[in-house]
């Protein structure tokens, strides 16, 4: 597992501070989204359907510092739209930086190369290049055609120059397990810092609702490429998180613990849903009605939501809240072994229906699909 | 407009990815994104509101539900026509040009 020993003590002793508080709903990373503009248009997301003079909108660096002290999370998420295509970025990200904020740089990286002499490679920046999978899935994935090449030539550079990179990858039905582990292995090859990853959310207004995971799937998909996983591989997340999407562990979510400021203000309840908007952090804590979400209260907006905006932190409290949480923390972290020790957890499940339908030793060869039926992978081609 | 009826109005245009026309009981309007509405009321209005992006304008309207006299869908939604079938289809006929180019 890969993060930094200061990154991961920050965190660690900021949420010692605020359990000892008696502090519930603290933040561990704040969603700041500069703007709302992107310069890709994929079809699974609707974070940009809006009209014009919305999309002209940016946050200035002095709203972002604003934000980032009032919710006092020690870790920054740039998300978007696109970042790099504010021009104050470089300002933003310097204040953030000053103030010792583990900033990650989400970008899709079309304007990272040329952008990059804007930033001072720190153990407080991270780029955190946005990347779907290898060439076919990627580009077939954010509608464009070249992505992929400019986003690796990017990452190389970022990574020539000393910068801390990751790519975050977002995962929906239709994705094909043996494809996602061939890609671990070119980003490992590649020397990245660490991979995130997410199943998509089905966002009311994204255009491309049926290609969502649902939980069960969710499940299935997930130990399909992470069980076995390469010691070469890295991940920049909570190994808990990963065996929540493996199906091993069950959390409620926990909306606060990556609370989104934008345009509109104070996003409620979380990074996912707009369920409207507060003025400050404070009161957007105190007005939402929290035991209205996550998957245990039968929200349908929530049912199927395995996003590491809400769980994440899930699995970081696990680990702070329980010795059997912290003590598996600490034994993925050092000697992986994802998914191991669960006799009744969904890998077992897994391979019990696969050898019933006689898929044999190998489930990742013989569906695609992310599911656990012999139903065959709709593939990029069969989709164009 | 009832009650019922306003907020049922309200809640679609908080849906809406369009511009809308906020017509008002003394006769102005106000066009914009409506971002948020509150039904509660919040710190800094404590009745139930609207608030609505104004292009040109650096802070959000905020509006009290009981000076709405309706709500108008005028402009365009930018959601509408951009499904992934209409994606594949347009797709489809821009590599059927290309190869007949």
């Amino acid at each position: 597992m890969s993060v930094p020993v200061s990154q991961a003590f920050t965190i660690c002793s900021y949420i010692i501070r605020q359990r000892l508080k008696g502090n519930k709903y603290y933040p561990l990373v704040l969603m700041l989204e500069p703007l709302f503009r992107c310069n890709l248009e994929c079809a699974g997301c609707g974070k940009i359907q809006y009209p014009e003079h919305v999309l002209q909108r940016r946050l200035t660096p002095e709203q972002c510092f604003r934000a980032a002290d009032e919710c006092g999370a020690p870790v920054i998420s740039l998300p978007g739209g696109e970042p790099l295509i504010h021009p104050e970025m470089k300002e933003i990200v310097e204040g953030l930086v000053a103030r010792k904020k583990y900033v990650y740089l989400c970008t899709n990286a079309l304007l990272l190369k040329r952008k990059l002499d804007l930033f001072t490679p720190s153990k407080y920046l991270t780029i955190s290049v946005h990347l779907d999978g290898l060439e076919e899935e990627h580009d077939h994935s954010v509608c464009r055609e070249g992505t992929f090449k400019t986003a690796v030539e990017a990452i190389q550079e970022a990574l020539k120059r000393g910068f801390r990179v990751t790519t975050n990858m977002t995962l929906f039905e239709g994705a094909n397990p043996d494809r996602v582990r061939e890609f671990f292995d070119f980003l490992t090859h590649l020397g990245v810092e660490g991979i995130m990853l997410s199943p998509g959310y089905s966002y009311t207004h994204a255009p491309d609702q049926k290609h969502f995971l649902h939980r069960n799937r969710t499940h299935d998909l997930f130990n399909r490429i992470l069980s076995n996983p390469k010691k070469a591989w890295h991940f920049n997340q909570s190994p808990l998180f990963l065996e929540f999407l493996m199906g091993h562990r069950d959390y409620n979510c926990t909306p606060w613990g990556m609370p989104t400021y934008n345009v509109f203000g104070w996003q409620k309840p979380c990074y996912l849903l707009q369920d409207g908007y507060a003025r400050t952090f404070q009161e957007m804590i105190k007005e939402t009605d929290w035991a209205h979400y996550g998957h245990h209260t039968n929200n349908p907006l929530c049912r199927d939501c395995m996003v590491h905006s809400g769980f994440e932190s899930s699995a970081v409290n696990d680990t702070f809240g329980s010795w059997e949480g912290f003590l598996r923390t600490v034994k993925l972290t050092l000697f992986g072994g994802l998914g191991e020790g669960y006799r009744n957890g969904r890998q077992a499940q897994l391979a019990a229906q696969l050898a019933a339908s006689g898929h044999g030793q190998k489930p990742s060869s013989t569906c695609g699909c992310g599911c656990s039926s012999s139903k065959p992978q709709e593939s990029a081609d069969d989709k164009k | 407009m009832t009650e019922t009826e306003l907020a049922a109005v309200i809640e679609k245009a908080f849906d809406y990815r369009g511009d809308v026309t906020v017509d008002l009981k003394n006769g102005q309007q106000v066009v914009g994104y409506l971002s948020n509405r509150n039904f509660q009321g919040a710190e800094h209005c404590r009745e139930p509101f609207i608030e609505v992006m104004v292009a040109g304008q650096p802070e959000l309207a905020c509006i009290v539900c009981r000076d709405i006299a309706g709500i108008r869908f005028t402009g365009e939604d930018m959601a509408a026509g951009k499904s992934w079938e209409e994606w594949i289809a347009k797709e489809t006929s821009k590599k059927k040009v290309q190869g007949k180019a």
